[in-house]
């Protein structure tokens, strides 16, 4: 599964172009602004804070772009760069001082607001599910639900593979018996 | 729901999110054109600060020490040394945050830039431990040998540092984690600066779990 136009651009290109260049930047935003979206919908409820933590993930994306390791696929960097900002920085959603927020419009948005989200739909409950969990859960199994292997979401988090393969087992239980009480 | 089910809400997300989402070129670009400060090093110009002014005091401390050495009463003279003693750790631990600082990358691994983050966070307890562990040399250090000619002096000045002593120590070895939840530790950590070091320590907890 890829995040909306994540096959548009490929690390082989970021090689060959100028890192610092703000166009390649734009290109590799445009191309992967799924998993901005996704990650920031994870750990952000609230639409002023998801808001802030999108343009926060995209700010710290631009510091780091001229430093990215080509050793790794770029949605791993992009990915550990996310998550690190979300869970660092969001946590509970708490009022964050505004250090680099100098922007007031959206980065990025959804067309129709409420479209993917139907407050009474499986989906809407996969998402609450999800932000009940800790921290380094939700991220794990947003990586399984986006596909990535076991190496790299072991990669992104800094765990053994065996440990990942365990870990997304719990939870996909956790989250099979959340919708079975709901059901029943 | 079985695992085929999840996965298949996932990807009807994923393709909602196709057709729906956008990207803001113009704003994403403003962004390429501001001075970014980096989240991390933001925290090092206070703790640099902080750092070099205690460095300073020390020193001072220490010139202190050696030109009164001779003639200084001793309970000024080892008040003095034992705060220079403490504020030295508490220093050190300074130093280490702002190493911690410099050296986590949000691009390297979820445990290890956690790790680095939570460990900075969680130190400022530890320096509030040994900032209430020198509390006593505050009742110490003015003592003058004359004193003790008054017994009610004596009484006063006695029964006064073994209380700071006492409470010292004993909120040297109970401020921890473990005790977040008493009455006296909320009263003691009241404030929102405090939570995040909570969190932290958690956190620190969690990562080593999540290791295992």
């Amino acid at each position: 599964m890829h995040v909306p136009g994540d096959t548009d651009l490929r690390d082989s290109d970021l090689r060959d172009s100028d890192l610092r260049d703000s166009e390649s930047f734009l290109n590799v935003i445009d191309a992967n602004k799924g998993i901005i979206y996704k990650v920031a919908n994870a750990y952000c409820r609230d639409n002023e804070n998801r808001k802030d933590l999108i343009q926060e993930i995209t700010a710290q994306l631009w510091l780091a772009f001229p430093k990215y390791d080509d050793r790794f696929m770029l949605s791993t960097w992009m990915y550990r760069i996310a998550l690190n900002v979300s869970i660092s920085f969001y946590r509970k959603e708490t009022k964050r001082n505004k250090l680099n927020q100098p922007l007031t419009a959206e980065i990025i948005s959804l067309i129709t607001e409420d479209a993917p989200f139907d407050a009474n739909s499986e989906l809407s409950l996969l998402h609450r599910f999800i932000r009940e969990l800790k921290e380094f859960d939700r991220a794990l199994i947003l990586l399984y639900l986006e596909d990535r292997s076991q190496q790299e979401i072991a990669d992104i988090l800094g765990i053994s593979i065996s440990n990942v393969s365990t870990k997304v087992a719990r939870i996909k239980e956790q989250l099979r018996q959340k919708f079975s009480i709901l059901k029943s | 729901m079985q695992e085929s089910e999840l996965i298949a809400l996932w990807r009807s997300y994923d393709q909602k999110l196709e057709e729906n989402l956008t990207l803001n070129r113009q704003n994403a670009a403003a962004i390429t054109l501001i001075k970014i400060k980096s989240l991390l090093r933001t925290m090092a110009p206070m703790k640099m600060f902080v750092t070099i002014a205690g460095i300073l005091w020390i020193s001072f401390l220490c010139v202190v020490l050696y030109k009164t050495y001779s003639f200084a009463s001793p309970f000024f003279w080892y008040s003095i040394l034992i705060h220079v003693v403490l504020l030295a750790v508490v220093i050190g631990i300074y130093i280490s945050q702002i190493i911690l600082i410099f050296q986590t990358d949000l691009s390297e691994a979820l445990m290890e830039t956690q790790r680095r983050l939570a460990s900075l966070k969680g130190s400022t307890l530890l320096i509030s431990r040994l900032m209430f562990l020198h509390a006593p040399v505050w009742t110490t250090f003015s003592i003058q040998e004359r004193m003790f000619e008054h017994p009610v002096w004596l009484t006063l000045q006695v029964a006064t540092t073994i209380l700071f002593l006492i409470t010292a120590l004993w909120l040297f070895f109970n401020i921890k984690y473990e005790n977040r939840d008493k009455k006296w530790f909320k009263m003691i950590f009241n404030g929102k600066e405090w939570d995040p070091v909570m969190r932290s320590i958690e956190m620190l907890r969690e990562i080593e779990g999540y290791e295992d």
